[in-house]
C-alpha cells in the first residue's frame, strides 16, 4: 500500500503533464501482441551495440528486448526500454521493459511506478497488472499481488501462471470450489502443470471426487515417477478414500524404496514403516477373515 | 613740258619700282583677308618699297635741282619735290602709326623710329612758301596756295592755312581750286564750330555744281545748318545731294559724286529731329526709291534706338514690315523688333515679332517667294545697315540668342514667369526646324533644361531624349541622356503607366547604348530595377539589383539594391535565398550599422525560412533548423525564440526527451527568460513522461532554484521522483532537508516517505536515522510499526529478555496501536509459553505436585497473554494466539499422560493412582485445547487472510484429535513466472 502511496503523488505530476502534451493521434502499440513466458519469446541474440534503426520499429523493438531479457542483460533491455519510450510515448511497453529491469533490481518502488505509468497508457493490458502482481509478491504484498492477477485475468484469461497463484491462494484458504477453478484455468493452457493438477487434485478430493483427483496425481507421476509427494498423495487417497489398500500399500512400499532425501522432508521413514505396517496389518487381517468366511462356507 | 619732264621722272621712279619688282614680290604683297598679321607684315613691305622709291625720287629730284637751280624749272622742281613730301607725309604716318606696334618696329626699326608725317608736311610747307616767295611768277602758284594751305591745316595750322586760302580766293578768282579753298575753308571753320562762317563757304560751293566739291559742298552745307540747328533745312540739302546723287548716276558721271546713301542716311539723323517717327516711312519713300526705303528706316531705327527712342524705332519698323512686305530688310526689320522689345522689356512682344519673324523665315513664306532670284546689290551695301536674305540665319541667331538670354535672366529671376514662357517660345521657334547640328542639340538640351526647370518633365524629357540620341558630343549626349530619363521621372511621380515604363526603357537603352561608361549607367540600372520591382516583375527587378547591389562604385546605390532585393525576397517568401543573400552581404564588409541591419534581416529570414518548413509541417527539419540558427546565432534576439520553437515542436511530434533536454539547457542559457519556468516544468513532466525519473527530478531541482516562492514544493517531487529512480541518495538528502520543520516538529509525511525510502534500500544507518525521528516526535502508527518490526526481529533472534521489554513498552505506550499492541501482548505469549515448553515435568513422585504446579502457573501466564493479545481484536493475531494456545494445552496435556513416572514396583501402585489422577488434569485440558483451536480455525475463516492458518489449525486438531498419521501438503504459493509481450507471427 505504501508504494502506491508514493506513486499517486507522481501521478500528479504526470497529470499535470498529460494536461500540457497533447496526444493527438496517439498509437498505444498494442495489437498483434500476445504474451509469452521468456523461453518462447526468445527468437534471437541480444546484441552487444544496438543499432538505432532496429528501435523505429515497434515490433522489432519489442523483439530486441524480449531476446535480450532471456539473455539476462539488463542494461540493454534498459536502453531499449528507454528508447521505446522515447519512440513510442503512447506504447506502456518501453515502461514494461523498465520496470522488468528494476525489478531485476531490486527496486520495487521504481518497479511500481514504471507499471503505474504503464497502466496510464493502456490500461487494457494484462501484463502490466500480472507483473505489478509479480512485484508485489517480491514485497510480500500479497493482498495487493492478488488483486493485481486478478485484474490481469479479467483483461486476459491466457495468463496461466495468474490462475496458478490464485489457485494455490485458495486452496490455502481451503476454498477448493474457487480454487479449482483457478487451477482448471492454468490447466487449461498446460495441461500437464503439476502445480495446477496436484492443487486441483487437492481440491477434487476435499470436493469429493477422489477419482478424479487419483487421476490428475496419475498425470504428474507419469511425467515424474518421482514425485514423492503426489505419490504419497495418491497412495493416501487410495488409502483413505477409495479404500484400495493393497494399490496403496504397493505405493506407500514403491515410496518408502526410492529412499530419496525429498521424500524424508516430507515423511520420515518411521512414519511411513509404521504406515506400511499397519495397512499390511489390515490386509493380514482382511486375508485371515476371508479365508475364515471361504472355509466356512466350504465347511 | 617742264611739269611733264618731272611727271616723268617721277612716273618712270615708280614704274621702275614696278619694274624691280618680280612677280614674287607682288605674290608677297597681295593682301590676304584671312591673315591679319600677314597683311600687316605685307603692308609695312609695301609702305617700305614705297619708302625705298619715295627716296630715290627725292634723291633724282635733288640731282634735278641742283642740276636746274636758278632755271625755271628749279619752281616746278621744287613744286613736285614738296608734293613728294606730302607723300612722304603719308608714308611717315604710316610708319609714325606703328610705332607703338612691337613687331613691326622689330621688322623697321630705323624707319619706324625717325618716321616724322609733321616733319614732311612742315618740310613741304617749308618748299611752298619758298615757291610762293621766290617764284611769283609761277604758273601754277595757286596750286601752291591751295597746296599749302592744304599742308597747313593738315598740321592743324589753321590761321596760316586760312591766310594761305584767302590769298588765293583774293588772287586767283578763277582758279579751279577755287571750290575746294571754299570747302577747306568751311570745313576749318566747321570744325572750330564756326558754323556760320563755315556756311558762307560752303555756300559758295554751290556757284559750282560741275566741280567736285559740289556734291560734298552740299553735304557740308546740310550738316551746317544741322549744327545751327536747322535741320529742315539741312535736309532740304541732302534732298537736293540726293537729287544730285540721282543725276550723276543717271548721266553716269564719276560714282564719287553720288552721295546720295550718305545723304539719306543722315536725312534720316535730321529726321529724327524734324518730324515724327509715323511719318517716316512717307517721308523716305521718295527719296529712298533707289535703294529702297528699308535701308534708310533701318539707319533711322539705329537712330531711334541709340537715343533710346525704341517706341519710334517700333513705329517705323512696323510700317516698314507692314508696308513693304517683299523688302530685303524685313527680316532685319523683325530682327530688330524682337530685340527693342527685349530692350523695352516688353518680352511678349518681342516673341510675336520673333513669330512674325520665324514665319517669313519658313520655307515658301510668301517673303521668300519675294526674294526669290534677288540678291543684295553692291549700292545696298554702303549703307549702315545692310539687309539680310539669309532670313534663317539670322532668325535662327537671334531667336536662340534671345532664348538663351531670358532663360539665363529667369535663372537668376525665377519670380519673373513671362521670362520663362518668353524663353520657352524663343526655344520652340528656334527648334521648329529640324536640324542636326550641335548648336541646335545644344539649344534643344537648353530648352530642355528650361522645360524641366518649369516643371514640364514630359517635354523636357523628350527633348532631352532627342539631344542624347542624336548628339555627337559625348558629355552633352550622356548628360541629355540622363537627363530625359530623369525628367521622366519627375513627370511620372509615383505611378508609373505601363507606357511610361515602356518609355523609360527605350530611354535608358538608348542611354545604355550611347555612353556605355555613361557616369550614370548604375542610377538608371537601379530605377529600371525599381520600376520592375514597383510593376512586380521581380524576376526582372532581381536580375537588376543583384548587378548594382553587387557593385563598389557607388555604396549607396549598391545599399538600396540590396535593400530592394531583400524586400523582394522576402515579398516572395524566398527565405532561404533571403538568408545566403543577407549572409553574403554581411560577410562583404560594410559598416557597423549596416552589418547589424544584415545580421538582422538574416537572423529574421532564417527565422521565416525555419517557419515556412514548420508550416509544411516537415518538424525534424523545422527542428534541426531552429536548433542550427540558435547555435550559429547566440546573439541573436530570435535565438531564444528559435530555441523555443524547436522545443514546442519536439513536443508537437513527441519527442519528448529531446524536447526536455532542450528546454533544460534553455533554462541555463536563459536564466532570465520569461517562459524559464514553463518551460523547466514542462521539461520535468517530458521527463517523468519518458520514465526518466532521475533527470525529471534533476530539472525540479534547477526549476526549485528558480522558483524560489515554490522551492519546497519543487524540491519534495524531485525527491519523489529520486526515490524512484537509481539516486536515492538525492531522495534521502532531500527528505532529510524537509523532514524537519523550522519549528523543530517534522513533517509526517515527508517522514513516512524517506521512511519507505529507506525501507526500500535497506540500509540499517540511514533506516536508524529516520526511526530515531519517528520516536522522537511519537509519530503513529509509524512508531508502532516500527516496534513490531523490531519485536519481530528480536523474537527471531530468540533475544527474548529484549523483546519481552519493548513489547512491555509498547503496551505502556497509549499511543501505540492496537495492532501493536496486539503483537506485543502476542509475542510476550510466545516468549512465556517457550518458559512453559521448556519446563520439564520430570521429578519424583513426592515433587510431582509442585511441578505440575508451577507448569501450570506458567500455563495460566501464557494464557493471560495470548488472551490478552486477542482483546485488541487483530483477527490474525488472534488466530495466531488461540491456535498456540490451544496446541498449549494440548500438548501440556500430552505431557501430563506421558510423564515418565518411576518403574519402581514397589510404588506401582502409587504410580497407577498418580497416572489416574494426571489423566484427570489431562482429559479437560486437551478438551480445553482442542476447544480453543476449534474457535480458532472458526475465527481464520472469518477474516481475510485466514486462510493462511487453517490449514495448520485443522492439522493439529487431527493430529491430537485421530492420533492417525495424515500427510502434510503444504499450499507453496508459486511466485508467477515473468511474461512478456510477443508479437505475433503474421499468418498468411
Amino acid at each position: 500500500m505504501r508504494y502506491l502511496a508514493i506513486v499517486a503523488s507522481l501521478v500528479i505530476l504526470g497529470c499535470t503533464s498529460s494536461q500540457v502534451i497533447t496526444q493527438a493521434n496517439s498509437e498505444k502499440l498494442v495489437n498483434d501482441v500476445e504474451f509469452s513466458t521468456l523461453p518462447a519469446a526468445n527468437t534471437g541474440k541480444c546484441p552487444d551495440r544496438i543499432v538505432e534503426d532496429t528501435l523505429k520499429f515497434w515490433k522489432s523493438a519489442v523483439i530486441l528486448a524480449n531476446n535480450c531479457v532471456v539473455a539476462k542483460n539488463w542494461n540493454q533491455v534498459e536502453s531499449v526500454g528507454h528508447k521505446m519510450s522515447e519512440n513510442f510515448p503512447h506504447s506502456p511497453w518501453g515502461f514494461y521493459y523498465l520496470s522488468v529491469v528494476a525489478e531485476h533490481q531490486n527496486d520495487s518502488s521504481r518497479a511500481l511506478w514504471l507499471l503505474e505509468k504503464a497502466q496510464e497508457l493502456d490500461k487494457s493490458i494484462a501484463l502490466i497488472p500480472y507483473q505489478k502482481g509479480r512485484v508485489l509478491l517480491r514485497i510480500a504484498d500479497h493482498e495487493n499481488a492478488r488483486k493485481e492477477f486478478a485484474r490481469a485475468l479479467s483483461l486476459d484469461d491466457k495468463l496461466p501462471d495468474a490462475y496458478l497463484y490464485l489457485g494455490q491462494f485458495a486452496l490455502r484458504d481451503q476454498n477448493y470450489k474457487l480454487a479449482d477453478k483457478y487451477f482448471q484455468g492454468t490447466l487449461k493452457y498446460q495441461a500437464f502443470n503439476r502445480e495446477a493438477l496436484f492443487g486441483s487434485a487437492q481440491c477434487k478430493v476435499q470436493m469429493g471426487d477422489a477419482k478424479m483427483a487419483l487421476d490428475y496425481a496419475e498425470r504428474i507421476i507419469s511425467s515424474n515417477k518421482k514425485d514423492v509427494e503426489v505419490r504419497l498423495f495418491k497412495a493416501f487417497v487410495l488409502e483413505s478414500y477409495l479404500q484400495n489398500l493393497d494399490e496403496a500399500l504397493a505405493e506407500y512400499r514403491h515410496i518408502y524404496a526410492m529412499s530419496l532425501s525429498q521424500r524424508k522432508v516430507i515423511i520420515g521413514d518411521e512414519e511411513l514403516s509404521n504406515k506400511i505396517k499397519s495397512i499390511e496389518v489390515l490386509l493380514k487381517n482382511k486375508k485371515q477373515n476371508v479365508a475364515r468366511h471361504v472355509s466356512g462356507v466350504k465347511k | 613740258m617742264k611739269s611733264f619732264v618731272v611727271t616723268f621722272v617721277i612716273v618712270t621712279l615708280f614704274s621702275g619700282a614696278q619694274v624691280l619688282g618680280n612677280q614674287n614680290v607682288l605674290d608677297n604683297l597681295r593682301i590676304d583677308p584671312n591673315d591679319e598679321t600677314g597683311n600687316e607684315v605685307r603692308a609695312l613691305k609695301t609702305e617700305i618699297l614705297v619708302k625705298q622709291t619715295e627716296q630715290k625720287a627725292m634723291a633724282e629730284l635733288t640731282k634735278l635741282l641742283k642740276k636746274y637751280r636758278g632755271t625755271q624749272m628749279e619752281a616746278e622742281l621744287l613744286f613736285r619735290q614738296a608734293e613728294l613730301y606730302m607723300r612722304q607725309a603719308k608714308t611717315d604716318r604710316f610708319f609714325e602709326l606703328q610705332k607703338t606696334n612691337d613687331k613691326m618696329k622689330r621688322l623697321a626699326p630705323r624707319l619706324v623710329e625717325k618716321a616724322s608725317e609733321k616733319n614732311a608736311v612742315t618740310k613741304a610747307i617749308a618748299i611752298y612758301d619758298s615757291i610762293e616767295g621766290r617764284f611769283r611768277n609761277f604758273r601754277s602758284l595757286d596750286l601752291v596756295l591751295f597746296n599749302n594751305g592744304f599742308a597747313n591745316q593738315s598740321i592743324k595750322n589753321f590761321s596760316k592755312a586760312k591766310a594761305l586760302y584767302t590769298r588765293l580766293l583774293d588772287r586767283y578768282p578763277d582758279s579751279f581750286v577755287l571750290p575746294d579753298a571754299y570747302l577747306s575753308m568751311g570745313e576749318m571753320f566747321f570744325q572750330e564750330k564756326n558754323f556760320s562762317k563755315a556756311l558762307q563757304f560752303f555756300l559758295k560751293i554751290k556757284k559750282f555744281p560741275e566741280a567736285r566739291a559740289y556734291p560734298y559742298g552740299l553735304y557740308k552745307i546740310a550738316w551746317t545748318h544741322y549744327n545751327l540747328n536747322d535741320a529742315t533745312s539741312g535736309l532740304k540739302e541732302l534732298g537736293s545731294l540726293v537729287n544730285f546723287g540721282r543725276s550723276v548716276k543717271e548721266k553716269g558721271l564719276d560714282s564719287r559724286l553720288d552721295l546720295r546713301k550718305e545723304a539719306l542716311e543722315d536725312m534720316a539723323l535730321f529726321f529724327e529731329d524734324v518730324f515724327p517717327a509715323s511719318h517716316a516711312y512717307d517721308f523716305f519713300k521718295t527719296p529712298a526709291q533707289d535703294f529702297g526705303v528699308g535701308a534708310v528706316l533701318m539707319r533711322l531705327t539705329e537712330l531711334y534706338k541709340s537715343h533710346s527712342r525704341n517706341k519710334d524705332a517700333v513705329v517705323v519698323l512696323h510700317d516698314l514690315v507692314e508696308r513693304s512686305p517683299r523688302s530685303s530688310y524685313l527680316p532685319v526689320a523683325y530682327n530688330e523688333l524682337a530685340w527693342i522689345f527685349e530692350t523695352l522689356h516688353d518680352r511678349k512682344s518681342s516673341v510675336v515679332e520673333l513669330s512674325k519673324f520665324h514665319d517669313i523665315c519658313k520655307e515658301g513664306s510668301r517673303w521668300q517667294k519675294s526674294q526669290r532670284g534677288n540678291e543684295l546689290e553692291d549700292e545696298f551695301k554702303g549703307f549702315s545697315v545692310s539687309a539680310e536674305l539669309n532670313c534663317q540665319e539670322l532668325f535662327d541667331d537671334t531667336s536662340l540668342r534671345l532664348a538663351s538670354k531670358w532663360h539665363r535672366m529667369w535663372k537668376k529671376q525665377p519670380q519673373f514667369i513671362d521670362i520663362a514662357q518668353s524663353a520657352e517660345a524663343a526655344y520652340r521657334l528656334y527648334l521648329e526646324l529640324p536640324r542636326d547640328t550641335k548648336e541646335v542639340s545644344q539649344a534643344r538640351f537648353n530648352f530642355a533644361e528650361l522645360l524641366f526647370q518649369n516643371k514640364k518633365y514630359r517635354e523636357a524629357s523628350e527633348n532631352y531624349a532627342q539631344v542624347g540620341q542624336s548628339e555627337k558630343d559625348l558629355s552633352l549626349r550622356h548628360d541629355a541622356g540622363y537627363a530625359a530619363l530623369v525628367s521622366l521621372e519627375k513627370a511620372v511621380g509615383e505611378k508609373w503607366q505601363a507606357e511610361d515604363i515602356v518609355t523609360f526603357v527605350r530611354l535608358a537603352s538608348s542611354y545604355f547604348k550611347g555612353n556605355p561608361q555613361g557616369k550614370f549607367l548604375l542610377e538608371v540600372k537601379f530605377k529600371l530595377g525599381f520600376l520592375s520591382y514597383e510593376a512586380k516583375d521581380f524576376v526582372k527587378a532581381k536580375e537588376v539589383f543583384k548587378v548594382v547591389g553587387s557593385q563598389d562604385k557607388n555604396r549607396d546605390l549598391a545599399s538600396k539594391s540590396q535593400d530592394l532585393m531583400m524586400d523582394i525576397l522576402n515579398k516572395e517568401k524566398s527565405y532561404t535565398e533571403l538568408k545566403n543573400y543577407a549572409k553574403n552581404l554581411k560577410g562583404s564588409g560594410g559598416n557597423k550599422e549596416r552589418n547589424q541591419k544584415l545580421t538582422k534581416i538574416y537572423e529574421e529570414s532564417f527565422f521565416a525560412e525555419i517557419q515556412g518548413i514548420e508550416d509544411k509541417q516537415d518538424y525534424p527539419k523545422a527542428i534541426a533548423e531552429y536548433l542550427s540558427f540558435s547555435k550559429d546565432n547566440p546573439t541573436s534576439l530570435l535565438t531564444s525564440k528559435a530555441w523555443w520553437n524547436a522545443i514546442q515542436l519536439y513536443y508537437r511530434i513527441e519527442r519528448y526527451l529531446e524536447a526536455a533536454q532542450e528546454g533544460r539547457r534553455f533554462a541555463i542559457a536563459y536564466p532570465e527568460d520569461n517562459g524559464n519556468l514553463e518551460i523547466l516544468l514542462k521539461s520535468a513532466q517530458s521527463f517523468e513522461k519518458i520514465g526518466r525519473s532521475t533527470d525529471a527530478a534533476q530539472v525540479l531541482i534547477q526549476l526549485a532554484k528558480r522558483d524560489t516562492k515554490q522551492t519546497k514544493k519543487w524540491e519534495l517531487l524531485a525527491a519523489d521522483l529520486f526515490s524512484v529512480s537509481p539516486n536515492k541518495d538525492e531522495a534521502r538528502k532531500l527528505y532529510q532537508k524537509y523532514a524537519k520543520l523550522p519549528n523543530g516538529s517534522v513533517d509526517a509525511n515527508i517522514l513516512a516517505k524517506w521512511q519507505l525510502l529507506e525501507e526500500n534500500i535497506n540500509d540499517k544507518e540511514s533506516l536508524k536515522k529516520v526511526y530515531q525521528l519517528v520516536f522522537a516526535a511519537g509519530i503513529q502508527p509509524q512508531m508502532s510499526v516500527i516496534q513490531i518490526k523490531e519485536l519481530d526481529l528480536l523474537m527471531a533472534s530468540k533475544m527474548y529478555k529484549e523483546a519481552f521489554d519493548l513489547a512491555k513498552r509498547i503496551l505502556g505506550n497509549s499511543e501505540s496501536t492496537n495492532y501493536a499492541k496486539a503483537k506485543a501482548r502476542f509475542c510476550q505469549g510466545r516468549i512465556l509459553e517457550d518458559e512453559f515448553d521448556n519446563q520439564s515435568l520430570k521429578s519424583k513422585i513426592e515433587r510431582i505436585a509442585i511441578v505440575l504446579s508451577l507448569k501450570t502457573q506458567r500455563l495460566e501466564k501464557v494464557q493471560s497473554a495470548y488472551e490478552s493479545s486477542m482483546k485488541y481484536g487483530v483477527g490474525e493475531i488472534s488466530v495466531k494466539a488461540m491456535k498456540r494456545l490451544g496446541s498449549s494445552y494440548l500438548n501440556y496435556s500430552r505431557a501430563l499422560r506421558n510423564i515418565d513416572l518411576p518403574l519402581d514396583p514397589t510404588q506401582a501402585a502409587d504410580v497407577e493412582v498418580l497416572r489416574g489422577e494426571l489423566e484427570k488434569l489431562a482429559a479437560p485440558m486437551e478438551q480445553k485445547g482442542f476447544g480453543i483451536l476449534m474457535e480458532a480455525l472458526a475465527l481464520a475463516h472469518k477474516f481475510e487472510g485466514g486462510g493462511e492458518y487453517i490449514s495448520e489449525i485443522e492439522s493439529a486438531i487431527n493430529q491430537n484429535q485421530t492420533k492417525k498419521w495424515v500427510p502434510k501438503f503444504k499450499v507453496i504459493i508459486e511466485q508467477p513466472e515473468i511474461m512478456v509481450p510477443k508479437v505475433k507471427a503474421v499468418s498468411t
